[in-house]
């Protein structure tokens, strides 16, 4: 009778055994599942967010560079006012116009032309190419 | 327990049946599209003619502007209202100019980088 009861108590302790090993290994079995997914998503978002630093990088880098660009150009356009001033404070044009009025007519007409095409110029439309853009 | 069995059963509904799915939040990047407009057509200038006359030359100017004109009337500038003239109109070009650059300048904000648009 006592060995009936060892046997019993042998073999819930066996089986106790095996189940605790089965349930280990199906536990541990989806926690590496989990786990895997955890990992391909956080590398997906990662991923992600590198592309999106690197766009951000790169929008930043185009923003600096269109400033700079700008910022020269709109400089540039102070020119022709600068150099007109310099020429005025340079020569007395009354005193000049009393002297050689022919030369001085031909110079201002010429020059009124020369700024009439100069804006002219600047309206003139240079980039037709897309009609849409994104942002 | 005969009563005990369908009570749980009851109770707990199907919730045994599918576990529950993680809620997932995605961010999906959506570009805008700014249509870029078409710029006014250039302006056409006609040409003007500035005489400068003195005490001098004023016979030779008369009869030149009545050839030129029919009669003698026109709109008189002083030297330094011309120079104020063409300072006002350097001004106008100024402006313009750095109008049209700034038009530019967003015109090309707005347009998408050339390594994204191959991405896509």
């Amino acid at each position: 009778m006592l060995k009936i009861y060892i046997l019993i108590v042998v073999v819930g302790l066996v089986g106790g055994v095996v189940y605790g090993g089965y349930y280990y290994y199906k536990d541990t079995q989806s926690r590496i599942q989990t786990l895997t997914e955890n990992s391909a998503r956080l590398e997906a978002v990662t991923k992600e967010q590198d592309n999106t630093i690197n766009v951000l990088v790169k929008d930043q880098q185009k923003f600096e560079e269109l400033n700079i660009e700008l910022q020269s150009k709109l400089d540039k356009a102070n020119e022709y006012k600068d150099v007109l001033i310099g020429k005025l404070r340079k020569h007395d044009l009354a005193k000049l116009s009393m002297q050689k009025p022919g030369l001085i007519e031909k110079r201002i007409n010429n020059g009124t032309n020369k700024l009439f095409k100069s804006l002219e110029e600047l309206t003139v439309i240079e980039s037709p190419d897309s009609n849409t853009s994104t942002q | 327990m005969s009563l005990l069995i369908p009570t749980l059963l009851l109770s707990s509904g199907c919730s045994s049946w599918r576990s529950v799915l993680p809620v997932e939040v995605k961010t999906v990047e959506v570009e805008r599209k700014i249509p870029l407009q078409t710029r006014p057509s250039p302006v056409r200038l006609n040409d003007i003619h500035f005489y400068v006359v003195t005490e001098q030359n004023f016979e030779e100017f008369k009869n030149k502007f009545i050839k030129e004109n029919g009669d003698l009337v026109g709109y008189v500038l002083s030297v330094r209202d011309y120079e104020t003239l063409a300072l006002n109109m350097a001004e106008i070009k100024r402006y313009l100019q750095q109008q049209k650059e700034i038009i530019i300048y967003y015109e090309k904000a707005v347009t998408p980088n050339q390594e994204k648009e191959k991405q896509e």
